[in-house]
């Protein structure tokens, strides 16, 4: 069974380029969010291995989302790599407290999201 | 003491006491330079040279004679073909490092390395092995053991995130764990 990435983010584009990259170069398995909120919903019922999640969104913030997640018992434990446009110390360190496990910065590099991923999931 | 001082040998935590590391090093008339990752600075007035890691590593390097430091930030262990060299790979940062402290006038028998990042989500040993952090930590010590340069600090692996501050004038490194805030936050 593959494993499943849950990637989050309001920019559609986006999500297409990373579930692009994933499906050319891994065998996971993409489910998207548009925004926190409905990251939290959607995580919940799809049980993702990892979450992939953008930080600035409307309605719900990345942080915001992974700190909630980090409260559901079935989350607590499953990846998280936030996103982030804003690679300045107060968002990565604000990345780390929300209960992130790492980051990535954009714009996204294909090999390095590949490599990182592999790291959390194997190939 | 708060930090690690050069001349001491650690193997293990140089975090700070939880009343000091929230107010870290004090900046004074240093320069203020901060790390993405895929970067690196060096300088030879004072500076303090900042990064946050999670599975990426940092070598800080420092030469006593010349009170000359610096830092990098790499995400991955071995640049790789058909992808560009840069200096998000250990190999290309690390020598561009060094290239960028002999532009000084620092001399390799001189420079003394500390080493910090690597974290993974896995505690397990076996497990932890094949991680990112720990390929990350591995390629930082094989550079630093192929360049004969002394690591004097090593604080790496883990399951948290970590905020580096290095002093370039004398080579004092902080080290804080960021703690993940498991308390609920209100509103939507």
């Amino acid at each position: 069974m593959p494993k499943k990435v849950l990637l989050v983010d309001d920019s559609t584009t986006t999500l297409m380029m990373e579930e692009m990259i994933l499906k050319q170069r891994t065998a996971y398995e993409c489910v998207t969010a548009k925004d926190g909120l409905d990251a939290i919903s959607r995580a919940v019922v799809e049980a993702p291995d990892l979450v992939l999640m953008d930080v600035v969104m409307p309605r719900m913030n990345g942080f915001e989302a992974c700190k909630r997640m980090r409260l559901e018992g079935s989350l607590r434990d499953t990846p998280i790599i936030l996103v982030t446009t804003r690679g300045e110390e107060e968002y990565v360190e604000a990345g780390f407290q929300s209960g992130c496990n790492d980051y990535i910065t954009k714009p996204i590099d294909s090999f390095e999201l590949v490599t990182l991923l592999h790291s959390y999931l194997g190939e | 003491m708060a930090a690690a001082h050069p001349k001491t040998h650690h193997s293990s935590s140089v975090d700070a006491p939880a009343h000091l590391a929230s107010a870290g090093p004090v900046l004074g008339e240093r320069q203020r330079a901060y790390l993405l990752p895929g970067q690196l600075h060096v300088s030879a007035d004072p500076c303090q040279i900042r990064t946050i890691l999670g599975s990426c590593v940092a070598i800080c390097l420092w030469d006593s004679r010349r009170r000359v430091g610096g830092m990098n930030h790499f995400l991955l262990p071995a640049s790789s073909q058909g992808h560009p060299a840069s200096t998000r790979f250990a190999d290309v940062a690390t020598r561009t490092l060094l290239e960028m402290l002999q532009a000084l006038g620092c001399r390799l028998p001189n420079l003394q390395a500390k080493i910090f990042g690597g974290a993974s989500m896995f505690q397990k040993q076996d497990r932890y092995a094949i991680s990112l952090g720990a390929k990350n930590v591995a390629a930082a010590l094989d550079l630093m053991k192929s360049a004969a340069i002394p690591v004097v600090v090593q604080e790496t692996g883990g399951t948290l995130g970590r905020k580096i501050m290095l002093n370039t004038d004398d080579g004092i490194v902080w080290c804080q764990r960021i703690e993940a805030e498991r308390k609920h936050s209100n509103g939507l």
